[in-house]
């Protein structure tokens, strides 16, 4: 049988973490079995007490690591496990459980990693603002001029990864706004990357960790990152 | 250069050099660390010592002045001692965040170790 696992970063997520776990538990799969793992990252709310009053399976981080960080957590303890895929879900009740089945069958068919995208489809009516949609667009154009892939959900944290892939970011993952860097680490390794549509909601509680004044420090910061991600990383073949 | 300059300047060296010393003897400080600063105070003072070398130097960098040529050097290496120190900050950053995940797994392995038991 099949081992997957859902790693789930928690910071301050103490209004919703319970309904992501149910969420979680209502997904069924034949022939996989679907474990999850809480990452609290040092968070300074109630979500600590909330895991352990409810018996939650979680990993304690002693101090806040930020999103890459945690989502590594996740990465080296389903290396550790020896599980077969791991796939990474927002604590924050933003997407949607039920496209859990088609992420395995995607990785299943021979994909390396398989993003939950809410812009190949009209599926997710919650698409973000304009502005940030503009901010993505130009993300995505970059990562296809340093790549030659078209991936256009490029900062969704909603994807699945293969074993092998479980293992290089058990060892590797950026610490900050990982999603778009390790997306240009994956293709330039010459992996196979398959974008399927999938719903997300509006978040219900807590801030995004991009605002404001950040926003701009943010898309500096990210090209950087893709730029010397494409030229720093060698292909496996 | 005027003499109250380069005494001051060397005293400074000086009384920094000896800081230094007593921090590694109170363990403060490793040797590795301290090693570049300690360089630092010994060129300082080679250089205030030896007035031909220092107008040697001057001309040779186009300085008009020699007291600038030496804050401009001490500026220079003030400059190369802060960016290697960022260099040792982001290893420590990095060894952190691993140390801090693995403290994490092995606090849920203990725990699972004791419901077990």
């Amino acid at each position: 049988m099949q081992k997957v696992l859902m790693i789930i970063p928690a910071y301050n997520e103490e209004k919703s973490i319970l309904d992501v776990v149910k969420e979680m538990k209502k997904v069924k799969c034949d022939d996989v079995l679907i474990d999850y793992i809480i990452i609290n990252d040092g968070s300074r709310d109630k979500t600590r007490e909330i895991c352990i009053q409810n018996d939650l399976n979680f990993i304690d981080l002693p101090c806040n690591l930020g999103i890459g960080g945690a989502v590594q957590t996740g990465y080296k303890y389903a290396f550790y496990k020896e599980y077969d895929i791991a796939i990474q879900f927002d604590g924050d009740n933003q997407h949607d459980g039920a496209f859990i089945p088609h992420l395995i069958q995607e990785i299943n068919k021979g994909n390396d990693m398989v993003i939950g995208s809410r812009f190949v489809s009209d599926l997710s009516e919650f698409k973000s603002s304009a502005l940030r949609r503009f901010g993505i667009n130009i993300l995505s154009g970059i990562i296809k001029v340093c790549t030659g892939v078209k991936v256009y959900d490029v900062t969704s944290g909603y994807r699945a990864c293969n074993k092998k892939l479980i293992e290089y970011f058990a060892y590797k993952y950026p610490v900050d706004y990982p999603e778009p860097d390790t997306l240009v680490q994956v293709l330039k390794k010459g992996m196979k990357v398959l974008e399927i549509p999938v719903k997300m909601r509006e978040r219900k509680e807590g801030k995004s960790s991009i605002n404001g004044f950040k926003s701009a420090y943010y898309m500096i910061k990210v090209t950087l990152a893709i730029i010397i991600a494409a030229i720093s990383t060698r292909s496996d073949k | 250069m005027n003499i109250k300059l380069i005494i001051f300047l060397m005293v400074f060296c000086l009384v920094f050099g000896i800081y230094i010393f007593y921090n590694i003897f109170k363990r403060r400080i490793t040797l590795q660390y301290s090693l570049m600063w300690f360089t630092y105070c010994i060129i300082m003072i080679i250089l205030l010592i030896s007035t031909p070398i220092m107008e040697n130097i001057t001309h040779f960098l186009g300085f008009e002045v020699t007291s600038n040529m030496i804050f401009c050097l001490g500026f220079i290496a003030l400059l190369v001692i802060s960016f290697t120190l960022t260099k040792f900050l982001s290893l420590q950053k990095e060894k952190i965040t691993t140390l801090t995940q693995e403290v994490g797994i092995l606090k849920k392995e203990l725990k699972n170790y004791h419901g077990k038991n």
